[in-house]
């Protein structure tokens, strides 16, 4: 009884929309100016899609371009939660919060700043993208390292391990779980990836994110867009349900 | 119907309890989970005694003590207090009071305040709220500097005193303890025992044999969920169905043939037998002759490697009836 | 091999930092100001009408998330059922175009697409677990057997919670409850598929600035948005400390 608020929110928010979007996903488009013509089933938009030129584009660079941002935020942020992990235990949490702010902030502050540092194109669209990612890898990570039990690190400081041998013989080993958790999550959020393409990215770079964020608020194409977010869905499912991992990470 | 796994003595229930006084547990089983904790229980308490649960830890005292006080549910059996049934009706509807092993005090109240909480609960008038308050803050004797002051600030015998205090205001039917001298220095232990006599039905567990034989009118020996044992302190201390018990109670001697003998029976004679330990305790010493233990007088006790002679008077022999461990 | 690590951090920071410093800037482009430093555009925003209404509304529907963060995470907090613990995270995890395409329709149906209300509810989603979380850890510092001695005094489930259970956890739900605000506040995403000219809230100011025309007036407003969330944080992290002291 206590919990049918929260119950009812994630009804609302998580289940209803996904239900919704299915079936908005089957409406016939409006004509002129209207949304979707209420009442109607088809499903016609997905087919459209499937005969889509530029889709097959679309989707291929989406991929692309999440594999590259994960690969990059990867090699920043594994590198980078490491050092955290190592730092004394007062200067950790410092660290942590310098990380986490800009995710905290204001994003489109962190976006304005990248806009006038770095220039557009693919280059800026990877890098604005790693830029959103990181934060999220790092907390993670750390969380993950931090299950490392301590006293096997200075167990093989006892036994004469170099800082080399040590990260090579038991860090590395024992965080490769988290690294595959952590890696699988980004590429989630790289799939979906939104602000970077769209603030960054010039026509060759348009996501499916991007693809419906426009069909829904700037065509309003609604069916249109909800077929594309339900095919967004799908995308961002295969990674989460090729690697049967449980969330040990946090 | 009473069911101990020996034979013993009066456990206190003969399958009928009074109905209108005292508490009565009646065949009460609880599991949890896969874990038999308590089994088939069954205890009567005359209204106006005192009696004292003695046991080791995760013999399931303290799982008594909770299910009597409602927090937890039994699977079988039922609960009467004082004419009636508790067994399904809700803990704050109990009127029982309780003292914790260690307070359990409100961090965040003053001393008033957490003795106040349960008249609050009552709606009682402010004005009786407060009166009662002071008045029984004076019978447990809690100086009037520490009745403002926050459990963290009081001392360990002061946050027993509250406890006590907040337990009972409240006028309850029962008085639940659960190892309330536990926390306690020595001195302030046998200070504070007699304070526990209030009067009222009052149930005490704990692991202490001394608690156990100081206070208690009646004593109920549990291990493993069943009562095995129940009388008066002296009965069980000299009579004890079998070892185990006996040991719970203090120091034993356990003779081929089931046989106890209290150390304090054993008595020294001359003899040829070497004394291989002695245990000074102030006012007595503990004399290990022969594999056999001697309680004597300090000032008499001899030293090691002294040869004496042991006396063990056929009066001083106890055939445990039960088994012979 | 330490020092590189800060460096690191601070390559992180640097947009932010950029932003904050161009907002002083004297002239019209968005340049860091290397002669003249300039109060100008932060004047600017809270002279501008429209500008102050989104920081009003921002400020607004945070308030009113945090509220339905609270009361949805610390009863949830205080029930805790097994399949709440998985799925709580939910809100933040979900990629958040995901989220935004779902609520766009979803409160269109129920009438309440484009305004504050409907704002606060969706972003009050965001805030949930993080009141949760801290609600549920705050709980787990409360000895059981001060609320079973409640209830043996004669405190209804109620009354437990009322007199005991929320005057030792309020510290707790509320570092959440300032985080949630910290989130619902520069929440962007959500805004962006939610908000309507009725209900613009800051980064729906922005984001058209930002895609189209590059002021230094946004990065004035990037800068408050920035000092609100450190504010909130340090709430945040202020009353958590308070959370072992209790007991």
């Amino acid at each position: 009884m206590r919990t049918f608020p929260a119950w009812l929110m994630l009804t609302l928010f998580s289940l209803g929309p996904l239900a919704l979007l299915l079936r908005i996903s089957m409406y016939k488009p409006g004509q002129g100016r209207g949304f979707y013509m209420p009442g109607t089933w088809t499903v016609q938009n997905y087919i459209d899609l499937a005969r889509d030129a530029v889709l097959p584009g679309i989707l291929g660079f989406t991929l692309g371009a999440a594999l590259g941002m994960t690969l990059l935020t990867m090699v920043v942020a594994y590198p980078l939660a490491l050092w955290v992990h190592n730092l004394p235990t007062r200067q950790r949490p410092v660290a942590l919060g310098l990380i986490v702010l800009p995710k905290l902030c204001n994003v489109l502050a962190v976006l304005f700043g990248l806009r006038l540092l770095i220039p557009r194109g693919l280059l800026g669209v990877l890098i604005a993208e790693v830029y959103l990612l990181v934060p999220y890898a790092v907390v993670l990570l750390v969380a993950w390292l931090k299950r490392i039990d301590l006293a096997l690190h200075e167990a093989a400081r006892g036994l004469g391990a170099s800082p080399w041998q040590i990260f090579w013989r038991v860090t590395w080993p024992l965080s490769r779980p988290g690294l595959m958790a952590a890696t699988q999550l980004t590429l989630v959020w790289a799939l979906a990836a939104l602000l970077g393409p769209l603030l960054f990215g010039d026509a060759e770079q348009t996501t499916l994110a991007v693809e419906v964020q426009r069909q829904a608020t700037e065509y309003h194409r609604w069916p249109r867009a909800a077929a594309l977010a339900v095919l967004l869905l799908a995308v961002i499912a295969v990674p989460i349900l090729l690697v049967p991992r449980g969330r040990e990470a946090t | 119907m009473p069911n101990t796994g020996t034979t013993s003595p009066n456990t206190g229930n003969d399958g009928y309890y009074d109905r209108d006084e005292g508490l009565a547990i009646q065949d009460v089983t609880f599991r949890y989970g896969t874990n038999i904790v308590l089994q088939n229980l069954c205890l009567s308490i005359t209204p106006g005694t005192f009696t004292v649960l003695l046991g080791s830890s995760g013999c399931g005292k303290t799982t008594l003590l909770r299910l009597i006080a409602g927090h937890l549910q039994p699977q079988h059996g039922s609960i009467h207090l004082a004419g009636r049934d508790l067994t399904h009706l809700p803990a704050e509807q109990r009127n029982i009071g309780m003292v914790y092993q260690n307070y359990a005090l409100f961090p965040h109240l003053d001393a008033r305040a957490n003795v106040a909480f349960g008249l609050e609960m009552r709606r009682l008038p402010r004005s009786e709220i407060t009166s009662r308050v002071e008045a029984i803050l004076d019978r447990v004797g809690l100086p009037a500097e520490a009745r403002g002051r926050k459990p963290e600030a009081l001392s360990g015998g002061q946050q027993q005193r509250v406890a006590l205090a907040r337990a009972l205001v409240i006028e309850p039917d029962l008085l639940l303890l659960d190892e309330p001298l536990a926390h306690l220095d020595r001195q302030l232990r046998e200070q504070m025992r007699q304070e526990l006599r209030t009067g009222i039905t009052t149930l005490m567990v704990t692991h202490d044999p001394d608690d156990a034989l100081a206070l208690a009118d009646q004593v109920g020996v549990m291990e493993a969920g069943r009562l095995v044992q129940w009388g008066a302190p002296r009965e069980v201390y000299e009579r004890p169905i079998h070892a185990r018990v006996a040991r719970l109670l203090g120091a034993v001697n356990l003779l081929p043939g089931g046989v106890l003998v209290r150390p304090e029976r054993v008595r020294l004679v001359p003899g040829d037998q070497p004394v291989t330990q002695v245990q000074y305790r102030g006012s007595r010493a503990l004399v290990q002759v022969a594999g056999i233990l001697a309680e004597v007088d300090a000032s008499t006790a001899p030293q090691v490697g002294q040869r004496v002679g042991l006396d063990i008077p056929e009066a001083a022999c106890w055939h445990m009836p039960g088994e012979q461990e | 091999m330490r020092g590189s690590g800060w460096l690191v951090v601070l390559g992180l920071l640097l947009p932010l930092l950029w932003a904050v410093w161009v907002s002083f800037a004297a002239g019209e482009i968005a340049r860091p100001p290397l002669e003249e430093w300039s109060l100008r555009w932060h004047v600017h925003l809270w002279m501008d009408a429209r500008w102050r209404t989104a920081l009003a509304n921002s400020a607004l529907v945070a308030t009113g998330a945090m509220a339905v963060a609270l009361f949805t995470g610390v009863p949830a907090a205080l029930a805790r059922p097994r399949w709440l613990d998985r799925l709580i995270l939910l809100p933040l995890a979900v990629p958040p175009v995901v989220l935004g395409v779902g609520l766009l329709p979803t409160l269109h149906t129920i009438g309440l697409h484009g305004t504050l209300l409907g704002l606060m509810l969706a972003q009050g989603f965001l805030g949930m677990p993080l009141v949760y979380l801290a609600t549920r850890a705050a709980l787990a510092a409360v000895p059981v057997e001060l609320l079973e001695a409640a209830r043996g005094l004669g405190a209804t489930p109620w009354h437990v919670w009322w007199r005991v259970t929320w005057p030792l956890t309020a510290r707790g739900s509320g570092s959440g409850a300032a985080l949630a605000f910290v989130v619902a506040f520069n929440d962007f995403f959500v805004a962006l598929f939610v908000a309507g000219p009725d209900a613009e809230t800051l980064p729906v100011l922005i984001w058209p600035a930002l895609r189209y025309s590059l002021s230094p007036l946004v990065a004035s407003a990037s800068v408050w948005a920035l000092a609100l969330a450190c504010c909130g944080l340090w709430a945040s992290s202020w009353l958590w400390q308070g959370i072992g002291k209790s007991t």
